[in-house]
């Protein structure tokens, strides 16, 4: 990130988060909500809001990271354009969840934690999305995509590569 | 009230007593471990669980309140084979060098396993190793040790409302930490140390300076000089075979002797210099319309929780330093002209009830000598170490003098060590110096004694100076909130981190016991009415050193040596 | 048999409220803003209305908010749905969500609240925007917000996205996520009824127990009592997943046995049999499809019914595998705040890896069993609880495997 663009987007995020404190108030019940719309603006929540979240609410940081290191859709590092979750709950393991992951790991070349050193995949390892009946799934950003194969998977992931 | 029966015997208690509580009373004793006196109960270890007749769980005592009817077994089968399990849990997931941790003789942990009888452990070691934290200057912190009881969370959150540490991660990755692992070293934990005091296990420890000493007073070429702060003689004799309560002062001068330093001298001796410059300075605010009220500067915890919660306020602290840098400054200038002495030869040791002094000693700006004013700090802890590693008989030692020039004090200086000590001090030097005559009534009461914030009104020539005294920093922060909205009523505060005040200090014998600390604290003001001096300006060697060296109180030598400036630390380290 | 939770899923743009209400919506409402508190409870009494996950009854729990004279009171939907397996209530919440409203007000008129909230498990953002959708459609047509109705009777509903956390989705932990806090459980008693979101009453309902209630108004309780299992009336969603032909929920009574379950609804098993996880990761293993599936049988064969999420094994599956990753599961997903649920999730993960290794001793079977009784003694919350049930109760059907995976057996 540029400099310019760090600029911007802190003015997003701040005043996104001035509007929500003017609708949910400045109780600590608003502090979630804060987060998740950092999370939503940036993709993760960077040390200058989590400060900037400490003098509104009166916390100490660490407490505020306290409460975002116990929430999984909640990062303190960027991440990629497309994040990538991929379910290994029982239900998608028993159905082969582990072979998707591990061509994920082929095609993309990273781990489950890591991003690609273009920026634009996330890998993530989560559990249950939800959509067991489509058992294995994996959700790329919003969308769900279900009854993954290797082919399948690949073609998903060739259409995001071309994608800008 | 409430009636109930803990292993058949009946209790009576009143409605909200939890079940470890009524259990005390009838002198059963249920062991506890994530619950300690003087925090916010937690309920996380689940050691204190009971069994409650009817209950399909056991549960956890300290959580619980009784209720009418209710029959309790503190020690059933299935109690005890519970806390044994879970001991050994705990026990599977802490670094087990017992024999060569800090807290080998005093660990709850070990004691419990212990005291249940747990004698093997059925689930093999998993610690997986991970760095301890080691940025910090004054504590380290062990995460191998830890078994996230939360106490050190609890002290640092709710006692001292700094929140340099908390729970981060879930899961079986939870770990107390600073805000993204960034070390001690570089956030806003000031060193109180109040941490060590309620860690159950080595988790949390100062950093050590005793092999430092050692090597530094086996080295023949240095000249290796110790002072001992007013608090130390209060607390010293715990750890070496003494009654809590007894004053050490001679058989800690002797001990400090035989250790090997080639003078051993008493940071008292500094702290009534520090009245005088600090009297002087609250004399002339108040004289010329100066930024009131005036905070007193001693304790390094409090300088460091200004810095970053209350930037806007540093002018108003005396810009006095501690009694430890100005005794260092004068050591590697004064001392060494007077006794001829290299400065560069010179080692300047300090014995404190205090973790943040190891900060302290280490700020870039204390140097005004071209030396550091304090090479290295030991607590209370590693003196009695040193002590015991020595194989002195401490109960045994003759009492014994220190040398002379920068030794000799009056009570005003020894009550430094407790919390109101300071204020009382400052008010009998402040006094002779609006008044020109001696305040004849010393005890100023309502400073003395464990509540938290405490107030004054003193009358000189017909002023009313008004004073207040705050010890644990939640409790500071509300005076500072007065101050900030501009509502404070009172001319000079007296600031000390730790509950109870240096007594309480993070570098005394382990233990968050206020009993204990207000104990040390009667030590200082029973040896106050024995000292045949009583108030600062009266002390001879304070004389010497004003008609020898510095001139007067704020005098520009003074100034140089004797006073200093603050940072800015808001979102800094 | 008729279905009374999914009966509107299928429906096309039921999400509209025109749709809802053209189709006898809020109906419910409307009568019940003519009938004194008094009477809707005592209709949800007569029903035998129990909460889908812990079977509590509501009418209980609702009265013990309504008796409570400390204001102000609150209505909280769980609808935080974590449970590797379970998919219902993104159902209910995307394909029907007006109901959900329409049983949320009933409910705060009944218990005297004024403000309910619906917290969502984070990763339906999709559900979310739908509910808050809804939630304007229902302010703009007087159905939700200030005198609904013209009735004097206000309430408003605000959604409470979650943020990824699977223990948020136990009542305490996610009203203290609610609360801006880390979603711990705290310790029980005090029940939310007493001492709930921000220390006030409240009524925690999850969404497959609230739909419920706008039918309930309308046709009565005793109507209700009557229908499927006499001793859990209504109906219960199914959600099934795993190695079966047709996975999906399915709305059937109470007491349906396992096989008719997942042969009749599910087609069949995929492969041959090997297990049934009957109430998610926290219940223990079955193998008996004769089983029915309702609280007691369950609780018979020492498992559990849980939320209805019924996961199927065939033999290709490795009970060890399955065993360990549901104890990994739990590992992320425990708060860590109490030593028993923290330590011994590590120690059972431990000795599980070894007889993952083949080393494991044959003293680690008696160890496991010990350590989840243990567990299930001291441990603060359902989760720790249970977290090594799947465990052992694959010891208890699977001895052999586990047996098979010891070394130096004659040693012992």
């Amino acid at each position: 990130m540029t400099a310019q663009d760090n600029k911007e987007s802190n003015v997003i995020w701040q005043s996104n988060v001035e509007l929500l404190i003017n609708r949910l108030g400045k109780e600590r019940t608003s502090l979630l909500p804060s987060l998740e719309s950092i999370q939503e603006n940036l993709g993760f929540i960077p040390e200058d809001a989590v400060n900037y979240l400490g003098e509104i609410y009166k916390l100490p940081v660490t407490e505020i990271y306290s409460v975002i290191t116990s929430y999984k859709m909640l990062d303190t590092e960027i991440k990629g354009k497309y994040l990538i979750k991929i379910c290994d709950s029982l239900s998608c393991r028993i159905n082969q969840s582990l072979n998707l992951i591990k061509s994920i790991r082929d095609i993309l070349n990273i781990q489950p934690g890591e991003t690609t050193p273009d920026n634009k995949f996330t890998l993530e390892v989560v559990d249950c999305l939800g959509a067991c009946d489509q058992a294995p799934v994996m959700m790329v950003n919003k969308t769900i995509y279900g009854k993954l194969n290797k082919a399948k998977l690949k073609n998903i992931l060739n259409d995001l590569q071309s994608k800008d | 009230m409430v009636t109930l029966s803990i292993n058949n015997q009946k209790v009576v208690v009143p409605e909200d007593t939890t079940v470890l509580e009524a259990a005390r009373q009838i002198n059963v004793n249920i062991p506890t471990l994530c619950h300690l006196e003087g925090l916010e109960n937690y309920g996380s270890c689940r050691i204190c669980v009971v069994e409650i007749e009817g209950e399909p769980r056991l549960s956890p005592s300290c959580m619980r309140t009784v209720s009418e009817g209710m029959e309790i077994s503190t020690n059933s089968k299935r109690v005890l084979k519970a806390r044994r399990m879970i001991i050994q849990l705990l026990l599977a997931n802490h670094a087990e060098n017992c024999p060569t941790c800090e807290r080998s003789q005093n660990c709850e942990l070990q004691q419990l396993a212990f005291e249940l009888g747990v004698r093997e452990n059925h689930f093999v070691n998993m610690v997986n190793k991970v760095p301890l934290d080691m940025s910090g200057p004054a504590i380290i912190r062990d995460p191998n040790k830890c078994i996230s009881c939360g106490r050190c969370i609890r002290m640092c959150h709710q006692i001292q409302s700094v929140g340099a540490i908390d729970f981060m991660n879930h899961g079986t990755d939870i770990m107390v930490t600073t805000a993204l692992n960034k070390g001690l070293g570089n956030v806003e934990c000031i060193n109180c140390g109040q941490c060590i005091h309620v860690c159950p296990v080595g988790a949390i420890t100062e950093k050590p300076h005793v092999d430092a000493v050692w090597a530094a007073i086996q080295d023949n070429t240095k000249h290796v000089v110790v002072q001992a702060a007013p608090s130390i003689r209060a607390a010293l004799g715990e750890e070496l075979g003494l009654a809590p309560g007894t004053l050490v002062t001679g058989k800690m001068y002797a001990a400090l002797r035989r250790l090997g330093f080639d003078a051993v001298l008493d940071t008292n001796f500094a702290a009534d210099l520090t009245i005088m410059e600090e009297a002087s300075e609250l004399v002339q605010r108040i004289k010329n319309g100066g930024i009131l009220p005036q905070l007193t500067s001693c304790c390094p915890g409090w300088i460091k929780f200004a810095e970053h919660f209350y930037p806007d306020l540093l002018p108003n602290i005396s810009s006095c330093k501690s009694p430890q840098q100005m005794f260092g400054s004068l050591v590697k200038t004064y001392y060494a002209q007077q006794k001829k002495v290299e400065p560069a030869a010179i080692i300047s040791v300090s014995v404190m009830p205090c973790t943040a002094k190891k900060f302290e000693a280490q700020r870039p700006e204390m140097n005004a000598s071209g030396f550091r004013d304090v090479d290295y700090v030991l607590t209370t802890r590693e003196l009695t170490r040193m002590i015991k590693e020595s194989g002195l008989d401490f109960a045994g030692l003759p009492d014994e003098q220190a040398d002379r020039l920068m030794s000799r004090y009056t009570g005003a200086a020894t009550i430094f060590g407790t919390t109101g000590g300071v204020m009382e001090a400052a008010l009998r030097t402040v006094y002779k110096l609006i008044t020109d005559t001696e305040l004849s009534h010393l005890e100023v009461q309502p400073v003395r004694g464990l509540e938290g914030i405490k107030e004054a009104k003193v009358n000189i020539n017909g002023m009313t100076v008004k004073i207040a005294v705050a010890h644990g920093m939640a409790n500071a922060r509300i005076l500072l909130e007065q101050i900030r909205s501009g509502v404070s009523p009172y001319h000079f505060i007296e600031i000390m981190a730790c509950p109870g005040g240096c007594v309480g200090g993070g570098g005394q014998p382990i233990g968050y016991d206020m009993v204990l600390r207000s104990t040390r604290g009667k030590v200082l003001y029973s040896e106050d009415t024995k000292l045949p001096l009583r108030r600062s300006h009266d002390n001879t060697e304070i004389k010497e050193v004003y008609k020898n060296f510095l001139g007067e109180p704020l005098s520009h030598k003074s100034h140089e040596l004797l006073h200093t400036t603050y940072i800015n630390r808001r979102n800094k380290k | 048999m008729e279905e009374l939770l999914l009966k509107n899923i299928r429906k096309t743009n039921y999400q509209n409220i025109s749709v809802y209400v053209a189709d006898g919506g809020y109906q419910a409402l409307k009568k019940s803003l003519f009938m004194k508190p008094e009477d809707i409870l005592n209709e949800v009494k007569k029903s035998c209305l129990t909460g889908r996950s812990a079977a509590f009854p509501v009418a209980t729990k609702w009265s013990l908010t309504r008796q409570n004279s400390a204001r102000p009171k609150y209505i909280v939907c769980n609808a935080d749905e974590g449970e590797p397996g379970c998919f219902k209530d993104r159902l209910l919440l995307s394909r029907d969500p007006h109901r959900l409203l329409e049983a949320m007000i009933i409910t705060g008129y009944t218990v005297g609240s004024q403000q309910g909230y619906i917290y969502i498990r984070g990763e339906y953002t999709n559900e979310s925007q739908i509910v808050e959708n809804a939630i304007s459609q229902a302010e703009e047509n007087g159905y939700l917000g200030e005198n609904i109705l013209g009735s004097g009777f206000s309430f408003h509903i605000r959604v409470y996205q979650g943020a990824g956390s699977y223990v948020a989705g136990e009542e305490t932990a996610l009203l203290r996520s609610m609360a801006g806090f880390r979603p711990s459980p705290g310790i029980r008693p005090p029940y939310p009824v007493k001492y709930g979101y921000l220390g006030k009453p409240t009524v925690v309902n999850n969404v497959e127990t609230l739909v419920n209630i706008p039918t309930i108004v309308l046709n009565g309780g005793d109507w209700f009592s009557e229908i499927g299992n006499p001793d859990y009336p209504g109906t219960k969603l199914f959600c099934l997943s795993g190695n079966v032909n047709r996975p999906g929920v399915y709305e059937l009574p109470f007491g349906v046995t396992l096989g008719e379950l997942i042969n009749e609804y599910g087609y069949g098993v995929r492969g041959e049999l090997k297990a049934i996880l009957p109430g998610g990761v926290a219940s223990g293993l079955v193998t008996d499809l004769n089983i029915k599936m309702d609280y007691k049988s369950l609780a018979k064969v020492n498992s559990l019914l849980g939320p209805g999420v019924v996961i199927v094994m065939n033999k290709d599956v490795d009970i060890i595998a399955i065993s360990i990753h549901t104890l990994e599961f739990f590992a992320r997903e425990s708060c860590g705040k109490c030593s028993v649920c923290r330590e011994g999730i590590r120690a059972g993960l431990t000795i599980m890896n070894r007889f993952a290794r083949n080393e494991a001793e044959l003293g680690d079977i008696e160890l496991l069993k010990t350590l989840r009784r243990l567990m299930y003694d001291t441990a603060n919350c359902v989760l720790g609880q249970a977290a090594l049930n799947a465990t052992v109760s694959a010891i208890r059907l699977f001895r052999n495997e586990f047996e098979s995976r010891v070394r130096n057996q004659s040693v012992w």
